[in-house]
């Protein structure tokens, strides 16, 4: 099985270390748009749906929960499902996805384009290798991608780290356990 | 001497372990996000007079609270930073929302609203 590790320094400090154990050409790239995971019409565990509210389970246009608590266009709003979890969709997303700050009684938001979407003579750009995307570089972690192939007897794990310099990190540290809080 | 050396190097350690967040998600603000993220809007009752929509300051995930300025003594304040995207979509709906005031007295009203970046 290759190897191969890479070592890129970003313009900000960051170093972007990636360790991957196969290239999988089996990969399949979902070229959907934004709502691709929209579902309009669907079925719920309890409830009403449609329209209405369901307490658990699918829900179509309907509410789950609370008045506030809008439904997620297919899934309820089961909090923990939809933050990263390792080896869960989270962990292998596709391609052109984004993220949604819920309306909850108000109007929704979506992270990419920001602040708001462009027309179309405007043109749009597309991050087509998701540790690239820029919400990454917004601070130091790590994040280990998967993907199956060969019809899930193929696991490709890709590790990747946002991280600073160990220099400057060490001396960023220090002068934020020492500063008074402000 | 030794006994100095290591306890520098745990400070050290510790120092950097300190200023490395993980993806996750799991912590109190993290928690209070998601409940807010259900229950309440993401922004307040201004809009952005360049885009007529409030607008979404994309914060770090691992940021916490914000600092809001306002006129006249004692109105400056401290607030958590509750609200985080996140992957489902959302109903798309539409609130009304004012213009920012022509003299504003407060940094809310430029309609400009922070929401930390998803983990």
């Amino acid at each position: 099985m290759p190897h191969g590790n890479w070592h890129f320094a970003g313009a900000c400090f960051f170093t972007l270390t990636l360790a991957f154990a196969a290239t999988s050409s089996a990969q399949q790239i979902h070229e959907v748009a934004h709502a691709a995971d929209v579902v309009t019409s669907s079925s719920c565990g309890t409830g009403q749906c449609g329209t209405g509210q369901c307490g658990t389970g699918q829900c179509g246009l309907g509410q789950c929960g609370g008045p506030c608590d809008g439904c997620r266009f297919g899934q309820c709003a089961n909090k923990r499902n939809y933050w990263y979890l390792p080896y869960t969709e989270q962990s292998q997303p596709d391609l052109f996805y984004n993220f949604y700050v819920p309306n909850s009684c108000g109007s929704p938001a979506a992270a990419y384009p920001a602040p708001y979407p462009t027309p179309n003579l405007v043109g749009h750009t597309y991050v087509t290798y998701q540790p690239l995307m820029p919400h990454e570089w917004l601070y130091k972690h790590h994040r280990t991608y998967h993907q199956y192939y060969n019809g899930g007897r193929g696991l490709n794990r890709t590790t990747v780290k946002w991280q600073g310099t160990p220099v400057l990190t060490a001396v960023k540290g220090l002068r934020n356990a020492i500063r008074l809080p402000r | 001497m030794k006994r100095y050396s290591l306890l520098l190097f745990s400070f050290v350690i510790a120092s950097v372990l300190s200023t490395t967040a993980w993806a996750g998600g799991y912590g109190h603000y993290d928690r209070a996000a998601r409940w807010h993220n259900a229950r309440t809007s993401w922004h307040g009752g201004y809009q952005n007079v360049e885009w007529g929509r409030p607008v979404a300051l994309i914060l770090p995930p691992t940021v916490n609270m914000q600092t809001e300025y306002s006129w006249g003594v004692g109105r400056t304040r401290m607030s958590p930073i509750n609200h985080q995207f996140a992957r489902p979509y959302p109903l798309p709906s539409y609130a009304p929302t004012r213009p920012t005031p022509v003299y504003p007295w407060d940094t809310t009203q430029f309609g400009i609203y922070g929401v930390r970046g998803p983990w």
